[in-house]
């Protein structure tokens, strides 16, 4: 059974994500910012965080977690629909990056795929 | 001549005649005096010695009378010479006793001739056979004394009578002074009246002088003038002719009249207006009839100028500007005409005409364009209102919308084994915030106009695949028949947004139009048209109302209940952006029928992935 950790300032979404998850059977832990997202990275086998977040945002904190633990699967969502911005994420390591609504059955394929995505 | 002078003159003319009214007063008077005196006085001393002289010569005669015809008694030339004698004394006397006294000694010299006469008798007498020489002696004697005898008489006579002979002298003196101022008299007035006439000569040579100096002043003067107003005439820019109008001929003209008319002057005097005028003006009148009224109005003291075509020998038109003027003329209608050429500025008028409606032509073409930029700006400003906007909104609205799907998704995972129902409702609400980021997701692609990625595809056989995978109502029904057999260059996702949307359109329109009933049907057909593709989708819906037509490809112009307005505008972007046109069928019965023309690929082009510098990649 996997260990998601799920970083996101939007507190509504972050619960009803992890409800979901925790339906399909993950054990899920929650964050509402990338500090302690980064902090606490290293203790999960995924990361789900959201990339526009007050204060330290989600590439910053991506960053910081691949350079503390480059294996570490950190999977990157977003409201925005700007490319560049998926291409940042790509570029800093992303595992993979999902636009806000989530299509669930790809989160699932990107939590379950060791090839990544 | 100075009047003081007239009046001195005048003066001793009048002084001259009163000086001569005395003198003839005088000699009347002093000769009426002399009269009276020989009259009486005169006449008495006269008688008196004419006694005393006539008995002595009488004494005399007689003597030698008788003498001679005591000889010879019959001779007949005797008597015939003392006739002669008698006849020669008598006229001595007569002649010497006549006036006065002062002539007693021319009388004496008249009787010494008579005497002279005796003498050459003298001889004729001594040759007489009888005669003796001592009478003949004595009597030549006696008549040699005569003479001397004679004076003594008279001194004797004058000393006896006690006559007056300074009075005599006096009277004649006074005679004569009367006359000097008689002649004095004369003399003034003669002068006088020669000074006058003189004088009047002088007046009237010096008033001729004035006058012929005058009359030569004016003669130059009026020379100049006329110098000046030839001058004036020939050389003044315009053609100047002068008509009299009763005669209906050209009296006078300037060589820029002979040149318009392409005449020689001479030629031009020989002729009238209508001589160098088209029957007709421009405005249909007749040209004769019009020359009758402007002279008329120039001669009733108007100043008419107007526009004239003129006719020149060879039958050139020229549009002219006439000026016509009355000239003064005693007991003539004489009227001036100055004459422009102005057919240069008549086609620097047309010109300017010319110009000016490519001008309008040109403001027109501009207003057009700048309609349409000012259309497409304000679009373009729209467009980055929303852009703006949707950038934020859309990330807050995503959210949301992903803790509503989610939620949704958790609710029919928990729920749905229990009841069915509940699957639907999360599936139902899945399907909704799905239609939301639709929606976002046509305002990011309308505000965000991305490069196209062109690819070249078999028009028809896309069409196909793209329609096949739309999802449309179940109610509506989709009729895909493309057979244009065409290939194009196409963005084919971007192209399949603005099938997407035409057929949400359609089919949209069709549902939520009021007792909608019957098949809903879109029929979408592509054929090729020229070098063009039209590709055309049509519903059987109500059609689009007229007043709405304009306004569909506005964006966020929308009449559905749920929409933006931003599917067509977004259609029509794409299109535009493919060089291509969208445009609503005019309406005809029922239905909306939409048609997007496209280019057709040219054969030889090969495939590109992108059309302008350096595409991106969508997000």
């Amino acid at each position: 059974m996997k260990k998601l950790l799920l970083v996101d300032d939007d507190r509504d979404f972050t619960e009803s994500l992890a409800e979901l998850l925790q339906d399909y059977g993950y054990r899920v832990e929650t964050a509402f910012a990338g500090e302690e997202a980064v902090r606490r990275a290293g203790e999960f086998d995924v990361t789900l965080m959201d990339i526009s977040m007050p204060g330290r945002d989600g590439i910053d904190c991506l960053r910081a977690i691949r350079s503390a633990e480059p294996a570490a699967r950190v999977i990157m969502m977003t409201g925005f629909t700007r490319a560049e911005l998926v291409e940042q994420a790509h570029g800093e390591g992303a595992f993979g990056v999902l636009y806000k609504p989530l299509d669930i059955d790809r989160l699932l394929h990107l939590i379950e795929d060791d090839k990544g995505a | 001549m100075k009047p003081r002078f007239i009046r001195l003159a005048y003066a001793a003319l009048g002084a001259g005649i009163l000086i001569s009214a005395v003198g003839v007063y005088g000699v009347v008077s002093g000769m009426r005096e002399a009269a009276y005196r020989a009259q009486s006085e005169f006449r008495d001393n006269i008688v008196w010695f004419a006694a005393q002289f006539n008995g002595e010569l009488a004494a005399l005669t007689d003597a030698l009378h008788d003498h001679v015809t005591g000889v010879q008694p019959d001779s007949q030339a005797t008597v015939e010479r003392f006739d002669v004698f008698w006849s020669r004394l008598d006229s001595a006397r007569e002649g010497a006793l006549g006036r006065s006294f002062l002539r007693l000694p021319g009388a004496a010299e008249t009787v010494a001739d008579a005497a002279a006469t005796l003498r050459e008798f003298e001889s004729t007498v001594l040759a007489l056979p009888n005669a003796t020489s001592d009478e003949v002696g004595r009597f030549v004697g006696a008549l040699r004394a005569l003479k001397p005898r004679l004076n003594e008489l008279t001194l004797a006579a004058l000393a006896s009578r006690n006559v007056d002979v300074a009075a005599e002298h006096r009277a004649q003196r006074e005679g004569a002074t009367r006359l000097t101022v008689l002649l004095l008299g004369m003399l003034v007035l003669g002068t006088s009246l020669v000074a006058l006439l003189l004088l009047e000569r002088a007046k009237v040579a010096a008033l001729g002088r004035t006058l012929a100096m005058r009359v030569a002043e004016r003669t130059a003067d009026l020379a100049e003038s006329e110098d000046r107003y030839r001058t004036l005439v020939t050389h003044a820019p315009e053609a100047i002719v002068v008509l009299d109008a009763e005669q209906g001929k050209f009296i006078e003209a300037n060589e820029n009249a002979a040149r318009l008319f392409g005449v020689s002057r001479e030629r031009v005097l020989e002729c009238g207006p209508g001589d160098f005028s088209p029957p007709l003006q421009p405005d249909g009148r007749a040209s004769a009839e019009l020359v009758a009224e402007r002279v008329a109005a120039a001669l009733a003291g108007e100043v008419p100028i107007f526009e004239w075509l003129h006719q020149n020998v060879s039958g050139e038109r020229i549009p002219c500007e006439i000026r016509l003027v009355r000239l003064p003329a005693a007991g003539r209608s004489l009227v001036r005409g100055s004459i422009t050429d102005i057919s240069v500025r008549k086609r620097h008028e047309l010109e300017l005409a010319r110009h000016r409606e490519r001008l309008e032509e040109l403001v027109e073409e501009r207003t057009r364009e700048l309609e349409t930029a000012q259309r497409d700006l304000l679009r373009a400003e729209r467009l980055a209102a929303i852009g703006q906007l949707t950038g934020t909104v859309s990330h807050e609205l995503r959210n949301p919308l992903a803790t509503i799907h989610t939620s949704s998704v958790v609710l029919a995972k928990r729920l749905g084994d229990q009841d069915p129902s509940v699957v639907r409702i999360a599936e139902r609400i899945t399907r909704n915030v799905e239609r939301c980021v639709g929606i976002i997701q046509d305002l990011l692609d309308y505000t965000r106009v991305r490069d196209l990625e062109l690819r070249r595809v078999d028009f028809d056989a896309w069409l196909r695949a793209t329609v096949a995978d739309i999802e449309v109502p179940d109610a509506v029904t989709v009729n895909c028949d493309p057979r244009s057999g065409a290939r194009v260059l196409i963005d084919p996702e971007r192209l399949r947004q603005v099938m997407v949307n035409l057929i949400d359109n359609a089919a949209l329109s069709m549902i939520e139009a009021p007792g909608a009933e019957g098949p809903l049907r879109i029929d979408i057909t592509a054929a090729t048209d020229g070098e063009r593709l039209r590709l055309r989708v049509a519903d059987s819906g109500p059609g689009i109302a007229e007043e709405r037509r304009e306004s569909v490809f506005e964006p966020l112009y929308s009449t559905r209940a749920f929409g933006v307005g931003l599917g067509l505008p977004l259609v029509r972007q794409i299109v535009e952006q493919h060089g291509g046109r969208v445009e609503l069928e005019p309406a005809a019965g029922h239905g909306a029928a939409f048609v997007v023309w496209l280019a057709l690929a040219p054969a030889e082009v090969a495939p590109q992935t992108a059309s302008r510098s350096g595409g991106t990649t969508p997000a």
